[in-house]
């Protein structure tokens, strides 16, 4: 007889994980299986690990070169960089309002009290002073709509202009879309842009009520945290504790084929159980988007007292008559982040997104460095005085997945937008993927 | 990757030998018989072999294993061999320091404790195991349709001679760090279940045709820890040889308890100790499962009458089982005489 006609272990035992993708979706997932004993490879197409998340140093300022914040809602984040051990080294934002750069080049705080920019008092004083008193009247009729009204709209914008006007979902929602999310209003799924909104605007009978119980289950303090030294320090630890932990960690590994038995790279094929933790892998996505971000450093002194708070977002990226700004949004880093500040020594550090790749659009980097200068000095109000240094850094952001491949685990970007998503989706698969009976507590 | 042409389950070999179709559970009409610590120490050949070599030299000196591998199967007629060696060899191999010190067992140079030591631990480079594959390539090729049974410690066992430093009596500071720093723990329990899944890895590719995975020292658990802490991480050692059909036998000290979740992480056959009857085993488990064991090594020094009294009552216990391979509950003691082992397997052959 061949080996071949035994039959097969009556429980086979479980098969190794390939973890396709080392951003830290994938990282995430390949820490929590590992823990629980099981045999992880984590493929990484490029030679860094880390996807989104990456850091750079600016002016001698070690910096995030990606996402720089994360949403405290859910706690998700929050849990992993305690059990990293970072728990100690999460901050929160300067207790500064953002501002709104409006189309007519005029700026106003934003209102204190939103979730994405939905006020939850449309009458409230910082409401009517971003967007004048007949657009927070109409605002307003939402308490009046019934609860069901517009509650199945598939995008943001549809549910936001039907239940509150144009004037919340043009200027109040649409910047911070654009801003937080890189999307349009009308592109943003109601589930994706926060999977909770819904659920509450159905329970407290409208939006602004839904708001209002959205921000007061929030946790304490701010909607998003930071941690000292740059959230990148995640991936460091994450790292540290996959080696650690036994998990085989390759790059330049481009995966070329994925099925539910395993994955090829070029000639070789690995079997295994898949996780797909990256874009354009198995399932197609849309074209990504991407996303420019130019880092300043500059010595201006007319900065120090923040005159924008933590930030800008524009309101249109460039008004009907041309004028210059086409920055999405402005973060005044050192304002933000008191670590930040500390580091930086007296110097102001800013960056400024784009939409695309704006080295291209500008022609150059210089000419895109110049414009960031014109749109910065144009967003804060104040001259910005010598540039110390500078980046630009193009991003690639996932855009959701049309349709997958049956049997394989999706996480990553492409799954869900922002850390705190990704990262809860990312510990939801990885629990999934153990067998009831032996999944450990750690 | 899957077993070579010349894999003794493959050439046919051994792959109707009693002790693989018992493994397989199919009912054999005479049953197979083998010994825990078959090899070794109970037999003056062995002792004489190895006067002056350092065990663990032995244990990587392929001529020498291989030779002590054979010696039971020779003097006894056992319808296995069980590939002669430490479970601390693996972790030797990837250059920790430990030493085998007679008449108390293996002692680490510096015990693991602290989350920098688990990261000091290295893999094990695949070539170290070289001496692993010759030996059980030079025994396949002597024993013919005899079976040979590739051999490794579990994760727990091994983890716990690492934190204790040495053999302990209930692993206390082990079942400690399990608690203190899971993190730690878990990272220890994966690296040893790398080196042991590579050690029994590199013995089925050099032709074992089936393994054996021992748990000494589960019997100090509660199922609760077992099956949260320990049992993912001996799967790891399992999974590690994806690919290569053979049968995987699980053997844990004092794990009646959890039976079924030692069988459920992958393996083929339970080992019972000489605690749990065979019958009760067998319905712990459903009646599903081939068993091995359980005569207790107590009785091999009892009259003879007795002794044998005992191996019938396992053996009709065993009927009860789907399938039976006849062992110990335990290894065999060193003061064991081995003529008693000898009039064990003409019994079993014997009586079917």
């Amino acid at each position: 007889m061949n080996a071949a006609e035994l039959p097969p272990s009556a429980r086979t035992p479980a098969r190794p994980v390939l973890v396709v993708g080392g951003g830290v979706a994938g990282l995430v997932v390949a820490r929590r299986l590992a823990l629980g004993g099981r045999s992880v490879t984590v493929l990484e197409a490029s030679d860094r690990f880390g996807g989104q998340l990456d850091r750079h140093t600016v002016a001698g300022i070690e910096l995030d070169a990606g996402a720089e914040s994360f949403a405290t809602r859910g706690g998700a984040v929050a849990a992993l960089a305690g059990a990293l051990r970072l728990g100690d080294d999460i901050v929160s934002p300067a207790a500064l309002p953002a501002w709104l750069y409006r189309a007519d080049g005029s700026s106003v705080p934003l209102p204190a009290t939103s979730v994405l920019g939905i006020p939850a008092v449309p009458l409230a004083a910082d409401v009517v002073a971003a967007i004048g008193r007949r657009a927070a009247f109409r605002a307003r009729l939402d308490a009046l709509l019934p609860a069901t009204f517009a509650a199945d709209s598939a995008s943001l914008g549809e549910l936001v202009r039907r239940r509150m006007g144009r004037g919340v979902a043009e200027g109040l929602v649409a910047p911070i879309v654009r801003g937080v999310h890189s999307r349009e209003l009308d592109e943003l799924p109601v589930d994706r842009a926060h999977p909770g909104l819904r659920q509450a605007l159905l329970r407290e009978g409208s939006l602004a009520r839904g708001v209002r119980k959205l921000r007061d289950r929030a946790p304490a303090g701010s909607l998003v945290a930071g941690i000292r030294g740059g959230v990148v320090r995640l991936v460091d630890e994450l790292l540290v504790d996959v080696r650690h932990l036994g998990v085989e960690l390759r790059t330049g590994a481009l995966v070329t084929d994925v099925d539910a038995e395993g994955i090829r790279i070029g000639v070789e094929r690995l079997p295994g159980e898949v996780v797909i933790a990256a874009p354009n892998v198995g399932g197609q996505s849309g074209p990504g988007r991407r996303v420019t971000l130019v880092t300043l450093v500059v010595d201006g002194a007319e900065l120090a007292a923040a005159p924008r708070g933590t930030g800008v977002l524009v309101a249109r990226g460039r008004s009907a008559q041309g004028t210059s700004v086409g920055a999405r949004a402005l973060t005044h880093v050192s304002a933000k982040w008191p670590w930040v500040a500390e580091i930086a020594g007296g110097r102001q550090v800013l960056r400024l997104s784009y939409d695309g790749d704006a080295t291209d659009a500008a022609g150059a980097a210089h000419a895109l460095l110049a414009q960031a200068e014109r749109d910065a000095a144009a967003l804060l109000g104040v001259p910005l005085g010598t540039r110390d240094d500078a980046a630009i850094r193009t991003w690639e952001r996932a855009a959701p997945r049309t349709h997958a491949v049956d049997g394989m685990h999706l996480v990553g970007e492409a799954e869900g937008t922002g850390l705190a998503a990704v990262v809860d989706r990312a510990e939801a698969v990885a629990e999934r993927l153990f067998s009831a009976g032996s999944t450990p507590q750690v | 990757m899957t077993l070579a042409t010349d894999h003794p389950l493959v050439d046919g070999r051994t792959s109707a030998s009693p002790l693989i179709r018992a493994f397989r559970g199919e009912r054999t009409d005479v049953r197979p018989v083998w010994f825990m610590r078959q090899a070794g120490r109970s037999l003056p050949e062995y002792r004489a072999l190895r006067e002056g070599t350092d065990m663990l030299d032995a244990c990587l000196t392929p001529a020498m294993a291989s030779e002590i591998t054979l010696q039971p199967v020779r003097r006894h007629g056992v319808d296995a061999g069980i590939f002669f060696s430490d479970i601390v060899v693996p972790v030797k191999l990837a250059g920790v320091g430990v030493s085998i010190v007679a008449g108390r067992g293996p002692v680490l140079e510096n015990p693991i404790r602290t989350a920098s030591d688990v990261l000091a631990l290295r893999p094990l480079d695949p070539d170290a195991l070289d001496p692993i594959r010759e030996a059980v390539a030079l025994t396949v090729a002597e024993l013919g349709s005899t079976p040979l049974i590739g051999f490794a410690g579990a994760p727990y066992t091994l983890a716990s001679y690492l934190v204790e430093g040495g053999p302990s009596k209930d692993q206390q500071r082990a079942r400690s760090l399990m608690y203190s720093d899971p993190h730690t723990w878990a990272a220890l329990l994966n690296w040893c279940a790398d080196v042991s899944g590579a050690f029994l890895r590199s013995q089925v590719e050099a032709g074992a045709s089936a393994v054996q995975l021992f748990d000494s020292w589960v019997g100090t658990l509660s199922r609760r820890d077992y099956q949260r802490r320990v049992a993912p991480h001996s799967e790891r050692v399992f999974s590690a040889l994806r690919g290569l059909t053979v049968p995987k036998v699980h053997f844990g000290l004092g794990g009646g308890e959890f039976l079924d979740v030692m069988r459920d992480i992958g393996a083929d056959v339970v080992g019972v100790d000489w605690r749990l009857p065979l019958d009760e085993a067998n319905r712990r488990l459903g009646g599903t499962t081939p068993l091995q064991g359980n005569i207790d090594p107590a009785l091999l020094s009892a009259p003879a009458p007795t002794l044998d009294a005992h191996v019938r009552d396992v053996l009709d216990r065993g009927a009860e089982a789907p399938a039976h391979v006849v062992n110990l509950g335990h290894g065999v003691p060193p003061e064991t005489d081995p003529d008693v082992l000898t009039r064990i397997v003409d019994l079993v052959h014997e009586r079917g």
